[in-house]
């Protein structure tokens, strides 16, 4: 169906910025004038692409980059398609927004710009392909016109346009302003929904090969191995970071935030901190939240603004203030572990999976083994930390800041302003790590009611205090373990009961291929503000059902990888009974192969048969299904009294189906491994009297080098699977063959993070 | 007022004088490149040069900086367009992730490989403690050998 121009402004009309950015093509409504892509994309082929003079290439990065390698992996995807020479390819960051669709509802422009959920590479694949397809279609299209040839004829290589078998190669740059005069009448704004996204997107009903893509085997960039296009801002120092992005004529604020959980400001005196030179006002910040909502939105307390960052920071210091305690404190470390004890034992838990019959089961079980698990609350503890910069006027509203999804961003502002997207401008840098932190906007809602309160431009500086002390946390919890084996030692039954504010993802690998399974949990009724953290619910699962299986592996003196070959069995997919973001319904497989091969790819780099480990040497095996992707490690540690626990050697393999940036990859298992290694001796956030006392790195100092591993080899499956990602798959796979290592190290048995006392008993 | 000398310029400074050196660099004189990371010297994000030597400019009154002190920041490490070795090394290598911390890194280690020009892995882990969440020290260790490579090779 060819769409009339009425319905094309239709559909177009809704994405309010390119009507802003082009209203030229609107102008004579009537009259059957095409559609230019000048017009609709203002001097780009498609959202994404420039071509320069020179035929170096300037590609959009739509996602923000936390250290994940977005900003390169992206753009890669629409450079392949492009046929885009790499070498000359620069990125630039490019914030897409937010449109309104149909029925009220909102959709995210052009593709999906949230990182989180390990999703970025998995949401983004089709889409920034079909764009960098398009942008070669319009290339490609313009050249046949100009060269008077069948564009079936024209190949197109490293930003070349070959002719005559490659004897005659002309830069796209010489058809780049024709392309800009093509017709693109035949496009429409698509609303797409899938895996929980909503995006609006080009398309091209009547003529689709217009975004028709690559063969996996025919892929050229996708692949290969680059590095970081921003890497030489990072290390000149020019690379923008939220916290480098200002307003200008901007008021600086510190906010003095109530430490107590539901805490509230009773009473202040801002009299010592208005003497501060520079200080503008001192204004008291409520919970914003919404009323009769019971989670935490930002933390309520009194805001110093001044002229300087520094006389704000200063004179917040000099703030007086009582705090309204709340009802919670009675929350602590040790009431925690006993709560949730309490709570195990208790009558309300709840049922959330059950298979076989677990009773008869256990009965027959030849040897059952129980164990209790705990894990603390960790804090992210991003280098940079929490930040925004916001100007709310009366009919347009600035933001600069740090964000992992400046569209939600946007979702935000809309909602607590009232302004429609084409007012709201969200600039955001270059993400100083995010680990699921900076997706929460409870630093965005300070800026902009400080800014309503001031009428001025306000950026809200978080020092490390601030950042750390207001964390939304991942929860603690205790699990509690059943299994039970037969004859063959074979496990048979498998019981989990779990108390946490959120459920671990205890519902993976085994779980699915035992025969008698069940699972319960029960709220610890905690109120520390809790939210993602690296691998959400899977990051502790880990530690708990994997080590669950080392231990029954070592109590029956199996081997632990073959003994999770032979649950393993044949090959297989089954159903993932646990959360999948971004997946549909028939995602939500597990493959018993995959899991196999990972396991058997990391033992191999490891020689795990055949290797002798000097003495006060130890070695433990892991593996772990996170949001899509597989991941098994070999770590091998040694321990002595002169050097203490020493990570040695780390052996890994990871399955994330197609892989886009090898290097950026391995970068992604690289950070996965030390987040876990560090997490493992240093976190664990300190509550007394319903408050986080844990501050700042002094006493939780996370790893430095001389702890990391000097040895690390990873190697990826080789696979033309659609892609998923990687920056979550390592940690919940990696903590629990490291802790299986330290028990073959010393013999003493990890059950409970951070390792603390655990290991320094033996020490004596 | 006094003058403070800070990649090669002169900027005046009359503010407070318990302000530290890092606000200085980062709201007076606008070098961002310079981060903050915890305000209490732990984490080294901030680390430039004073007179050669790697500070935490967090922890560095202004009051304790003088107008005969040197102040280099990562804007002043390079030598016009052509990178510092450390910086090269550290492209090369592809170290930084969020890269946040990186330009900490990368000051601290220009001082280190001063006082250690053939660094074992050994004097890595005893002298440079700053912290990258991320977990990119084992690219980083290969970027700071590297380094110390390139670093000898211009001397020669």
């Amino acid at each position: 169906m060819k769409a009339s121009r009425r319905e094309f402004l239709k559909t177009f009309c809704v994405s309010g910025a390119v009507v802003v950015a082009a209203p030229a093509c609107f102008a004579g409504q009537s009259t059957d004038k095409p559609m230019l892509v000048d017009d609709l994309f203002a001097g780009k082929l498609g959202p994404f692409v420039k071509i320069n003079a020179d035929n170096s290439i300037e590609i959009g990065a739509p996602v923000p980059d936390m250290g994940t390698g977005v900003e390169t992996s992206l753009p890669m995807l629409i450079a392949e398609e492009l046929d885009a020479d790499w070498e000359h390819v620069t990125v630039r960051r490019l914030y897409c927004g937010v449109v309104k669709g149909a029925k009220n509802t909102n959709f995210e422009k052009y593709t999906s710009q949230g990182s989180g959920g390990s999703g970025s590479i998995r949401r983004s694949w089709k889409i920034l392909r079909e764009c960098g397809a398009m942008a070669r279609h319009l290339i490609v299209s313009a050249a046949a016109d100009e060269l008077k040839i069948d564009s079936a004829k024209i190949i197109t290589e490293k930003s070349h346009v070959l002719l005559g078998n490659g004897s005659r190669k002309i830069p796209y740059a010489y058809f780049f302003e024709r392309a800009l005069q093509q017709n693109l009448s035949d496009m429409k704004m698509e609303e797409l929904s899938y895996g929980g996204d909503n995006v609006m997107t080009i398309g091209f009903p009547s003529s689709p090969e217009r975004l028709r893509t690559k063969k996996t085997s025919e892929f050229k960039v996708i692949g290969s191995g680059q590095k970081q296009k921003n890497g030489h801002a990072i290390v000149t120092g020019q690379e923008a970071y939220g916290l480098d992005l200002n307003i200008e004529g901007q008021l600086y604020a510190v906010i003095a935030r109530c430490p107590y959980i539901d805490g509230a400001v009773k009473s202040y005196d801002g009299k010592e901190a208005l003497k501060v030179d520079g200080v503008v006002a001192v204004v008291e910040v409520p919970n914003l939240a919404d009323e009769g909502s019971n989670n935490k939105l930002n933390s309520p307390g009194v805001a110093v603004v001044a002229t300087s960052q520094w006389s704000a920071m200063k004179a917040c210091k000099k703030l007086k203030i009582v705090w309204d305690e709340g009802a919670r404190t009675h929350e602590n470390n040790a009431w925690y572990v006993d709560n949730a004890r309490q709570k195990l034992n208790g009558p309300e838990k709840r049922l959330d999976y059950t298979s076989g019959d677990v009773e008869a089961a256990f009965e027959r079980a030849e040897k059952t083994y129980s164990q209790e698990y705990i894990t603390p609350y960790w804090g992210h503890f991003n280098m940079e930390p929490m930040n925004a910069a916001a100007h709310v006027m009366a009919d347009k509203c600035v933001v600069k800041l740090s964000h992992q999804a400046p569209s939600f961003a946007a979702m935000d502002i809309a909602n607590y302003t009232g302004l429609a997207f084409e007012q709201i401008e969200v600039v955001y840098g270059r993400v100083g790590c995010g680990l699921g932190r900076k997706w929460s906007w409870d630093n965005l809602v300070e800026a902009l009611y400080l800014s309503q309160q001031t009428g001025k431009a306000v950026k809200v500086f978080w020092s490390r205090e601030d950042d750390t002390q207001n964390d939304f946390f991942n929860p603690h919890s205790v699990v509690a373990i059943d299994a039970a084996l037969d004859d063959k030692d074979k496990i048979i039954g498998w019981k989990t009961v779990g108390a946490s504010q959120w459920r671990p993802r205890l519902k993976g690998f085994p779980v699915g291929l035992i025969e008698n399974v069940r699972h319960e949990s029960i709220d610890t009724g905690s109120r520390l503000p809790t939210g993602a953290w690296r691998g959400p619910g899977n990051n502790v699962a880990g530690f708990i059902t994997e080590g669950m299986l080392n231990k029954v592996a070592r109590e029956t003196q199996q081997d632990p990888l073959k003994m999770r070959l032979d649950l393993l069995g044949e090959d297989r997919i089954y159903k993932n009974l646990d959360w999948l973001p971004f997946g549909e319904e028939k995602d939500k497989k597990l493959s018993s192969k995959k899991m196999k091969d990972v396991l058997l790819l990391a033992a191999k780099q490891a020689d795990w048969k055949h290797t002798k480990l000097p003495q006060n040497w130890g070695r433990g095996i892991a593996s772990h299904f996170t949001f899509g992707s597989y991941a098994a490690f070999v770590v091998d540690v040694s321990y002595s009294k002169e050097k203490g626990l020493v990570f040695e050697r780390v052996f890994g393999a990871a399955d994330c189906g197609i892989v886009v940036n090898r290097l950026g990859a391995l970068a992604q298992i690289e950070g996965g491994i030390h987040d876990a290694l560090s997490t493992i001796i240093h976190q664990e956030m300190i509550v007394e009297e319903g408050r986080i006392i844990s501050d700042n790195f002094d006493q939780i100092p996370l790893m430095r080098i001389d702890e990391a591993p000097k040895s690390i080899n990873i190697e990826f499956i080789d696979s033309s699977d659609e892609p998923w990602g990687l920056g979550e798959i390592a940690l919940p796979a990696v903590i629990p063959a490291a802790i299986a290592a330290i028990t073959d190290a010393t013999g003493i048995e990890i059950t409970r993070l951070p390792l603390g006392e655990q290991l320094s008993i033996s020490r004596s | 007022m006094k003058t403070i000398l800070l990649n090669g310029q002169s900027i005046g400074f009359d503010g407070d004088p318990e302000m530290p050196l890092l606000w200085f660099i980062r709201e007076q004189a606008g070098f961002t490149g310079t981060k903050y990371g915890c305000g209490v010297g732990q984490c080294g994000a901030c680390t430039v040069h004073v007179n050669g030597e790697a500070i935490r400019s967090c922890s560095m009154q202004m009051a304790d900086v003088s107008s005969d002190d040197v102040v280099t920041t990562i804007e002043g490490l390079s030598d016009g367009e052509n990178l510092h070795p450390v910086q090269k090394a550290w492209l090369e290598e592809d170290v930084a992730q969020c890269g946040y911390c990186q330009v900490g890194q990368i000051m601290a280690i220009t001082a280190f490989l001063k006082e250690h020009p053939s660094p074992t892995d050994q004097d890595i882990d005893d002298y440079h403690s700053n912290l990258c969440r991320c977990g990119t020290y084992f690219r980083m260790r290969k970027a700071i050998h590297k380094a110390a490579i390139y670093l000898k090779e211009a001397k020669s």
